[in-house]
């Protein structure tokens, strides 16, 4: 998998390609520990290019979600691919994120707020 | 006719029990499924299910710090495409399983994706959980021409001196087969597998199914019965899937089709078929019994109300139906011991004798040590989705099994699959013993199966918030409704 970062405004930008597994799930968690623990609390995941994610890449974005809602972050989702979309549905995590059509929608959502 | 295996392995792989070998695992079951002819979204939902049980093993089985190794198999079985993940560590320790909330998630995901799962447990050789996808066959649709498929129109019944052939079912007949379905019940027919041609092909092949049709002179197939076997060697089968047009009722087809199909079945040594008649008439009742069959239990709820019965009869058929569990023998099978449980013992015993077995009942008191268990269960699990059934079997007795056996269940229930059997092996010392714990987790008695897994089992029976209506329920001769009373006794 690979995560390519950018930061638009003051929203820290993780675009996830490839296949989200239990392996490279730890890799991603590693990554938004690091930001949360500067403060870089309000992001936005683009998964236009995620092809694949498991159980295990579920529980990182559970994790990052709660750590960023207490400090007063928030954490959006965008682009999901039609199987991506299944996972969360299934699991009930549909309505625990915000899930968003495009990168743009998600990182204005933050404006708005 | 056999030149498709039951079951044939395609590939295995061993690898050490860590996480990095995972892409590596979803990558050969992506590459192999696929050329098994697996397609689009099935393969990442099987790729998926795949990871999630191969993490179970890589953090449950094995103690920190042991180096475990574990076996992807992909197997190809008729209709399907089977992953089975394989290990020799640690039991499945179902306690730590229920205490760990997230994995929990893991589950909910295999239970969506996977069209089957099987937990079995292999004994020395370890444990084995087997993930399962239907091959996406074209199902009867794509053979019906759209006047077939205007199901108002009436069709005139055809008169009795019509010749009618019986023969063994060939491979080539299952879209015939699947178009009679379409044409006697819609969409409604409980056994999902008679709409997708290949699928029946494959197990005809195989020899897990052996069936017979009733042609008309011009070779249109307007009747079907079918055994189903667990293997092609099994002693007894499961008769089902009687299909009879409704043009041609009355033209005692059902008798004859039961009649070629018991016949074959002695031929080739099988010791009896069982079978599960509907109760909301009595016509399949009958016809059993005018082949040999006798009544061996009740199953409340049996039979799913999708299952319309609108050419025999119209009326509410909202609720899940009774079925009588029948066992035909055919021939003689060896005199074996049974362990009834003291209080079914009268019960059981009129069952016996009313077919004739050979059975020496041996008391509960007279067992002894014999009765002594080891520390651990094994029980295998099997899910009819469609049919909303789930089917346990005791391999072993063990002293955790009422607590495995409460786990699995509650599992079963949140599932919402109404009707959940258990099969205690009766040849078994500890069977007393262990049908009255069953018993307190709301099973009750539904009756035995002769000959089933080397031996007779008791099958005891737990609905899962099943309305059943009694009064409904049509049993064809005495014996049946001294069972059903009892049945009703017994689930309080």
């Amino acid at each position: 998998m690979d995560i390519v970062e950018k930061k638009q405004g003051n929203v820290n930008v993780l675009t996830l390609s490839g296949r989200l597994d239990a392996y490279s799930a730890t890799e991603l968690e590693k990554k938004l520990d690091s930001l949360i623990e500067v403060n870089q609390t309000r992001l936005v995941i683009d998964l236009e290019k995620l092809e694949y994610i498991s159980s295990s890449g579920l529980r990182v974005f559970l994790a990052a979600l709660k750590k960023v809602k207490k400090q007063q972050g928030d954490m959006k989702l965008a682009c999901m691919k039609p199987f991506i979309k299944e996972v969360f549905d299934i699991a009930g995590f549909s309505q625990l994120f915000n899930i968003f059509e495009t990168q743009e929608a998600a990182v204005s959502a933050f404006g708005e707020a | 006719m056999d030149n498709m295996p039951e079951e044939q392995q395609v590939a295995r792989v061993t690898l050490a029990a860590k996480v990095e070998f995972l892409p590596a695992v979803a990558s050969f079951v992506r590459e192999i499924s696929s050329k098994q002819g697996l397609t689009g979204n099935d393969i990442e939902q099987l790729e998926l299910v795949t990871e999630e049980a191969c993490m179970n093993v890589i953090e449950h089985a094995f103690d920190p710090g042991e180096q475990g190794y574990f076996d992807v198999v992909i197997l190809r079985r008729p209709g399907q495409i089977v992953v089975a993940v394989e290990d020799q560590g640690l039991p499945f320790d179902f306690r730590k399983f229920e205490a760990e909330k997230e994995s929990g998630l893991g589950i909910i995901l295999m239970k969506a994706f996977a069209d089957e799962i099987h937990f079995l447990n292999l004994g020395r050789r370890g444990k084995r959980v087997e993930l399962i996808k239907n091959l996406p066959y074209k199902d009867v649709e794509a053979y019906i021409s759209e006047e077939e498929k205007d199901r108002s129109l009436s069709l005139p019944p055809i008169p009795k001196d019509i010749a009618i052939a019986i023969r063994l079912m060939k491979p080539d007949d299952s879209v015939d087969l699947a178009r009679c379905v379409y044409r006697c019940y819609g969409y409604t027919y409980a056994n999902g597998d008679v709409y997708f041609p290949d699928r029946i092909r494959e197990f005809l092949e195989s020899g897990l199914m052996i069936s017979h049709v009733a042609l008309t002179p011009d070779g249109g197939i307007i009747g079907h019965i079918a055994i189903r076997k667990e293997s092609p060697d099994a002693r007894i089968g499961e008769r089902g899937q009687a299909v009879v047009d409704p043009r041609y009722r009355g033209h005692g087809l059902l008798n004859k089709l039961i009649s070629s199909s018991v016949e074959n079945a002695k031929c080739m040594g099988m010791y009896g078929t069982y079978s599960e008649a509907v109760t909301v008439h009595t016509y399949s009742q009958k016809a059993a019994f005018s082949m040999g069959a006798r009544e061996t239990g009740i199953l409340l709820g049996f039979t799913p109300a999708t299952m319309l019965f609108k050419k025999i009869q119209e009326g509410d058929r909202q609720q899940r139906q009774a079925a009588v569990l029948l066992y035909t023998m055919v021939n003689d099978e060896p005199r074996r011991e049974v362990y009834p449980p003291f209080h079914h013992q009268a019960i059981i015993r009129r069952i016996y004798e009313r077919n004739n077995f050979k059975r020496n009942i041996i008391n509960a008191r007279d067992v002894g040590k014999s009765a002594d268990v080891p520390p651990s269960s094994q029980v295998d699990i099997s899910v009819q989705a469609e049919a909303s059934r789930a089917f346990m079997r005791i391999t072993q007795y063990g002293a955790d099994l009422e607590e495995l056996v409460r786990f699995r269940l509650r599992e079963l229930c949140l599932r919402r699959i109404d009707c959940i059997y258990i099969d205690l092996p009766l040849s078994h010392p500890a069977t007393p013993k262990f049908c009255a714990s069953m018993e307190m987790l709301g099973f009750f008695f539904a009756g035995i199966i002769p000959e089933m897994f080397d031996g007779d089992i008791l099958r005891l029976q737990y609905l899962n918030n099943v309305e059943v209506n009694l009064e409904n329920v049509q049993i064809a001769f005495d014996f049946g409704k001294e069972l059903l009373d009892y049945v009703a006794k017994a689930r309080g």
